[in-house]
């Protein structure tokens, strides 16, 4: 396997088996770019703000850029476990405890159980298979035994379209609901509330959630990508071209079917089944892998690797992208 | 090249950047350090250790590549500087996310002092590496000299410009020094102290004689419209400070608005510093190039307004003095302009009154806030027909007439209810704004067409009951406004008001 990437480098989070210590500035990578191979395969990549930590299976855990001290102990954890915590860029953070020990590496503050947020007479964070976060909020995907899926966001209130949910008017915070068919509970913003619209979809449960910046994203079982966020921002931030709102939409590129998604602070990264990588959003730091003209795109715009591999998987740090590559070595 | 008369300021400007570039250096690399010393945070880390050890290190670099840049004898490459420009960028847009991710009462300062720590160093290597001098014959210049302002003033705008060591001191200083290096023959900017003689003749025959640009324009004084006054507010010349003490205490039901005339009009910016005069503003604005906060649109409750900041030459030419009629109406409202721009602050004085005992919120004690140490100061200046909807302050309030005129209309706090305050919306109390728009209750504005509620007929015909003042402003007087009446508020003319908050 291969692993391309593209995009902001400040630390060398890009850079695998670089000695830490040079002189030289770090540039970012303009174009996608190989920056790992494992002929045994990638298992995972975990992009952070300032590093990524990749798990190998022939040479185990391996991390390009720099980690925080604090942070040094996540990179111990499996590869599963990368699911289980998030933080926001508004100091919360969130790790599920009915999967990750309460241990010291997730101090209380600032790290928040996810079993505290539900009520104490349900299994829901137990059932949880992704924790995710974005700048103001956090999102999960709890999966259940039959196959269906509940999606739950949670976050601050000034950016209500990223829950992709109602939320109670102010007006009813104090007194009871007025309108008697109502049977729906409204659910307030900084407690874990079902996206309703994702619960019931044609195309089967939800697979797989990303999220960044102020835009979340969703994959059906049946390929299909739904998007929501707070359009004010997103556009603030290079996505002006999605459109997105607090309703969750369908993405239509061509005919394709989505295989995998990634979210950055202001850009997304689509896999189509057919293995062509489609990229929207701001280039502002190489992101999208279309050179260091483009500032950024606001069409889905197709980008290719000079490999002969198939593309399997898309990640994305706030400002790179990465692509992992089954390359003819894996194919034999 | 910069001429020799200058060059005193440029050389100053020059070691400002370098003294400033090595404070940063030493202060990130003493933060990195403590973090690989000690296992426990050390609680009196400042600064912008709570950034984070990655921003440290990477401010800290850009800090040193600065100083190498400046002190290696050959002049840098260019992609050099570029990659040191965009690295200095990229912590700007880094910390500048958190502004807004954060209430901005909850961001933790480290943000701000990151964001005005990278501004200064941006600032420092546009100076050293790119600029050339104000007098490039290309006008290329003139291009970096305005990204060097407004790189300066985001810091003071966005960021409040913090920082203990550089912060604010450090951005007005290079400013001066910029401004200086620009107008080598500029008179010096001390100034002479404000005429104390009294007003004998109406302001627009005194501002003909102050003493500097006579001959130029002044704002148009023309009113599109006029509202008729039908409860007006009582007139008085100057209290003493005891009578105005006496006047605030006198009804257990709190004081009633008051005008005072004639208080404000030696100040300067009614004499000697006419802010009627568009010259005059441009020639404290470092020639119109400092960057403003100017709200677009017609009310703040309507959901096509917008804020952006402009320069403020262009503020002036596109929405106040051009002939024809802008599309949409710009106001520079609410914005400690002074504190930005401490030239304009040494043309008004803090009003006596400010230094009063003011009583309670008549109504509701947990208006009241905590004590201001000084009284806050906010600049109103606009076309005519600016407009603040019907709202509420938790403070009292002395608003200043300098230029043009307003109409304000006041209602009691003790009618809070009848004017239905708004509740949260999205996320944001505005509990002190009112539901009802006075300007198209009374017919004085059109609503917009993109207004989501209006208020039932019947509500309407409520409000129209209870019981208001009001008067128009002229240039020269001063409107008390009790805390929790209360107002709204429309330009007649290009007007330019002054507030002082106080308790």
């Amino acid at each position: 396997m291969e692993l391309y990437a593209a995009g902001f480098n400040a630390w060398g989070q890009l850079q695998f088996g670089k000695d830490e210590q040079t002189n030289e500035e770090p540039d970012d990578i303009p174009t996608f770019t190989r920056v790992l191979r494992d002929d045994n395969g990638i298992d995972g990549i975990h992009p952070f703000p300032s590093y990524t930590i990749v798990h190998t299976k022939t040479s185990g855990v391996l991390t390009a850029g720099l980690i925080p001290k604090a942070d040094l102990p996540l990179t111990t954890l499996p590869h599963p476990s990368y699911s289980h915590f998030a933080r926001a860029s508004n100091g919360l953070s969130v790790f599920n405890d009915t999967h990750l020990p309460l241990s010291p590496l997730f101090p209380q503050p600032p790290w928040t159980p996810l079993s505290s947020l539900f009520p104490a007479n349900t299994n829901i964070p137990s059932t949880v298979t992704q924790l995710i976060s974005y700048t103001t909020g956090f999102a999960a995907l709890s999966t259940f035994p039959d196959g269906s899926t509940q999606v739950y966001t949670w976050g601050d209130e000034r950016y209500a379209a990223c829950l992709g949910r109602d939320i109670p008017a102010s007006s009813d915070t104090n007194g009871a609901a007025d309108s008697q068919g109502e049977t729906e509970v409204e659910v307030v913003a900084t407690t874990p509330g079902i996206v309703t619209d994702l619960s019931d979809l044609p195309t089967g449960p939800i697979t797989k959630l990303a999220a960044g910046g102020y835009v979340l994203a969703a994959l059906t079982a049946g390929k299909d990508l739904y998007i929501w966020g707070h359009g004010g921002r997103a556009a603030a931030a290079g996505l002006r071209g999605l459109g997105v709102s607090g309703e969750t939409m369908p993405i239509v590129i061509e005919d394709y079917d989505i295989e995998d998604v990634a979210v950055g602070e202001g850009h997304v990264v689509v896999l189509t089944t057919s293995g062509e990588v489609f990229v929207i959003g701001s280039n502002s730091n190489g992101q999208l892998g279309l050179g260091q003209e483009v500032k950024g795109v606001e069409s889905w715009t197709r980008v290719s690797i000079k490999s002969e591999g198939d593309i399997v998987g898309v990640a994305a740090g706030p400002k790179c992208s990465f692509l992992l590559v089954r390359d003819t070595v894996d194919k034999k | 090249m910069r001429n020799m008369a200058d060059s005193d300021s440029c050389d100053k400007l020059e070691r400002l950047c370098l003294s400033a570039a090595e404070q940063i250096r030493s202060e990130c690399d003493a933060i990195l350090k403590q973090n690989n010393d000690s296992d426990s945070k050390n609680p009196q880390a400042t600064g912008i250790a709570d950034c984070g050890e990655p921003l440290t290190q990477l401010l800290g670099r850009q800090a040193s590549q600065f100083i190498f840049l400046l002190q290696s004898r050959d002049s840098p490459e260019p992609e050099t500087v570029s990659l040191l420009l965009r690295r200095l960028d990229d912590i700007l847009s880094e910390s500048y996310s958190h502004f807004y991710a954060y209430l901005f009462k909850e961001l933790p300062v480290c943000w701000r002092q990151l964001y005005t720590d990278a501004v200064i160093l941006k600032f420092a290597a546009l100076y050293l590496f790119s600029y050339a001098g104000p007098a490039a014959s290309d006008g290329s210049q003139d291009t970096t000299l305005d990204e060097m302002i407004k790189t300066l003033d985001l810091a003071l705008i966005l960021a409040g410009a913090a920082g203990e060591q550089r912060g604010r001191r450090w951005i007005n200083r290079a400013l001066d020094l910029l401004e200086a290096s620009c107008n080598p023959t500029e008179l010096p900017r001390e100034d002479t102290p404000p005429s104390k003689r009294p007003r004998l003749s109406p302001p627009t025959q005194e501002m003909q004689t102050a003493p500097i640009q006579q001959d130029s324009p002044v704002f148009s004084t023309h009113e599109p419209f006029t509202p008729p006054v039908t409860h007006p507010i009582r007139r008085t010349t100057p209290l003493s400070l005891s009578d105005f003490q006496s006047y605030m205490d006198s009804s257990l039901h709190g004081p009633s608005p008051l005008i005072i005339t004639s208080l404000a009009s030696t100040w300067p910016c009614l004499t000697t510093h006419p802010w009627s005069r568009p010259s005059y503003l441009l020639s404290r604005t470092f020639s119109g190039r400092r960057l403003v906060p100017i709200e677009l649109g017609r009310s703040y409750v309507d959901t096509a307004w917008s804020q952006r900041l402009l320069p403020f030459r262009s503020f002036l030419q596109t929405y106040i003095t051009s002939p024809s009629p802008s599309p949409q109406t710009a106001y520079l409202a609410q914005h400690q302009l002074f504190t930005q721009l401490p030239a304009l602050r040494n043309d008004i004085l803090i009003p006596d009154y400010c230094y009063t005992a003011p009583p309670p919120h008549p109504t509701d004690p947990s208006a009241d806030q905590p004590e201001l140490d000084t009284p806050q100061l906010n600049a109103w200046f606009g076309p005519a027909g600016t407009i603040t909807p019907l709202h509420t302050d938790p403070y009292h309030n002395l608003l200043v007439q300098v230029v043009g005129r307003k109409y304000v209309r006041l209602y009691s706090p003790h009618d809070t209810p009848r004017l239905k305050p708004r509740g949260r919306e999205g996320g944001v109390e505005m509990g002190n704004t009112s539901t009802f728009d006075v300007g198209i209750v009374e017919g004085w504005d059109e609503p917009p067409a993109s207004r989501d509620e209006t208020s039932p007929a019947a509500d309407i015909e409520l409000f129209r009951d209870v019981p208001y003042v009001d008067c128009i402003l002229e240039a020269g007087d001063t409107l008390y406004i009790p805390i929790g009446w209360w107002h709204y508020v429309k330009g007649l003319s290009v007007s330019f008001s002054v507030s002082f908050w106080w308790n």
